[in-house]
């Protein structure tokens, strides 16, 4: 009974979704008639713009590339910031070292990482590279830091009864004890590194999403700028229901994912 | 043979200026074979006296000795030694049933085969077969718990001790997994320490009772005949000697 329960408010909510985004897509439509094609430009022109950018071959490249970048980018973040947050989380005293300098880096905006990284870095790709790492890495070390924290300290006494070695503790209860944190932190991550890379691409790079959309905008083309974005937004949601497809696997002993 | 000895067993916390005597200068012996109750008010020490036995918590000062070895500082040896049931069941969540009665034994690096024979035996032992791939939230809390004893004998360890185990469940449930879990521990022959603030309780599971004061330090060390447990007027008698003892130390503190 209650999964045809959860099915059918899931459908409702679906339904609702449609119903907002339709409304939102024909107000724009209509929009579109009474003003001029480089403020709202109709849906059947962005649809042209993709048709176009398929032909010339951007479409797939550029996206591609971002994509690329960005996940790059969250790997390299979550394997220096997850050590960093594993390391506070065990040896504690270590914390008060790293925590200052976590801290600091992450109160350096995107924006002046992106121009401090043009300024160390040569190649496109190492900038991009560096830039992702910096805004990203804070993150998995504070999320994983806290989740260690976290873990029962019932279940590690329970542990520690059979007397484990250390590594045992990391691979049997730490581990799989942060999974969940893991996964909400790449979720936060995934939205605002599309956001970061799009930044760098804008200003440091002559490929990518962020570069096509700088360029469709000097050409005033409205329609170019809209069909780059639309790429950008499935491109993060896309990512994100990944993460959600795989906190459904990852997660499957919990009582509420489902 | 003594088992298990504590030696002027003493836990002091201090939490700022404050110095906080939790255990203090407790002094006893468990033979090999023995079930032995630790009896006290809630918050009396006893579940320090079972993390040191544990070797969990450090002694401030006497000691706690099991085979001429202390847990604490020789941890390593009592690698499978030790089986522990908890207040709460503390399976881990994200394992099935089976794998968490297998926990043990996969960090004492049983192969696999063997492992998963062996942690079967046990779930079904506890009642469990037919459960192995229930996750911890599907099962009720006495199941939970059934799961939880079962971990703790599959590593079979000399040594079970057990804190408060029955205290989060029902009366019923209770009943009737204290009168499985005394069965287990008698036919597996082991050495056992049953922690518990219920007096009937202490009677029910020990061959011998401990009564704790406050700060943790024996009252009374009482043996139980067969025969007490079954009449219910001595029974009785006892747990007023039991309860009286624990009121004279309260109201002299």
């Amino acid at each position: 009974m209650e999964p045809s329960e959860s099915a059918a408010t899931r459908h409702r909510s679906i339904l609702a979704a449609i119903v907002s985004i339709g409304l939102l897509l024909i107000s724009w439509q209509i929009a579109s008639f009474f003003l001029p094609e480089f403020i709202v430009p109709g849906l059947q022109l962005i649809g042209l713009e993709f048709v176009k950018m398929f032909e010339e071959g951007t479409l797939v490249r550029d996206s591609l590339l971002t994509l690329i970048r960005v996940m790059l980018g969250l790997i390299g973040g979550f394997v220096f910031g997850g050590a960093l947050g594993l390391l506070m989380g065990i040896a504690k005293k270590s914390e008060n070292y790293l925590m200052p300098l976590i801290n600091f880096v992450m109160g350096v905006p995107a924006l002046s990482w992106t121009l401090i990284v043009i300024l160390w870095f040569r190649g496109t790709e190492t900038r991009i590279f560096a830039l992702m790492l910096a805004v990203s890495f804070p993150v998995f070390a504070h999320s994983i830091l806290d989740a260690v924290k976290g873990v029962s300290q019932e279940l590690l006494e329970m542990t520690l009864a059979f007397r484990p070695t250390r590594s045992q503790v990391l691979r049997l209860l730490i581990f799989p004890s942060i999974v969940p944190s893991i996964l909400t932190a790449w979720k936060v991550s995934i939205g605002f590194a599309v956001r970061v890379v799009i930044v760098a691409e804008l200003v440091g790079a002559s490929t990518g999403v962020g570069y096509r959309m700088v360029q469709q905008q000097s050409l005033l083309n409205m329609s170019g700028v809209l069909a780059w974005t639309l790429i950008l937004v499935f491109m993060g949601l896309a990512l994100q229901g990944l993460i959600t497809k795989s906190e459904q696997h990852f997660l499957r002993w919990r009582p509420t994912a489902r | 043979m003594a088992k298990i000895e504590c030696r002027s067993l003493t836990k002091v916390f201090t939490v700022g200026d404050d110095r906080f005597e939790a255990v203090s200068d407790l002094t006893f012996r468990v033979h090999n074979g023995e079930l032995v109750s630790v009896v006290g008010r809630t918050g009396c020490g006893k579940s320090s006296t079972l993390h040191m036995i544990l070797g969990l918590e450090r002694p401030t000062s006497g000691s706690v000795i099991i085979d001429d070895k202390e847990p604490y500082t020789d941890f390593g040896y009592f690698r499978g030694r030790l089986g522990a049931v908890f207040q709460t069941d503390r399976l881990l969540p994200w394992r099935k049933a089976l794998d968490n009665v297998a926990y043990g034994l996969e960090i004492l690096r049983v192969a696999e085969p063997d492992r998963r024979t062996r942690a079967q035996h046990w779930l079904e032992r506890v009642g469990l077969g037919g459960f192995e791939n229930a996750y911890p939230h599907q099962l009720s809390g006495g199941m939970r718990q059934r799961v939880g004893i079962a971990r703790a004998f599959c590593v079979e360890p000399e040594v079970v001790l057990c804190d408060e185990a029955f205290g989060h469940l029902d009366q019923v449930t209770a009943t009737k997994l204290r009168g499985d879990f005394l069965e287990l521990v008698r036919e597996t022959r082991k050495t056992a320490v049953f922690i518990t603030h219920d007096i009937d309780e202490a009677i029910e599971l020990g061959n011998r009772v401990l009564v704790l004061g406050k700060p943790a330090r024996l009252l009374m060390d009482l043996a139980i005949a067969e025969e007490v447990k079954s009449n219910t007027g001595m029974r009785e008698e006892l747990k007023m000697r039991i309860l009286n003892s624990i009121e004279a130390n309260q109201a002299s503190a």
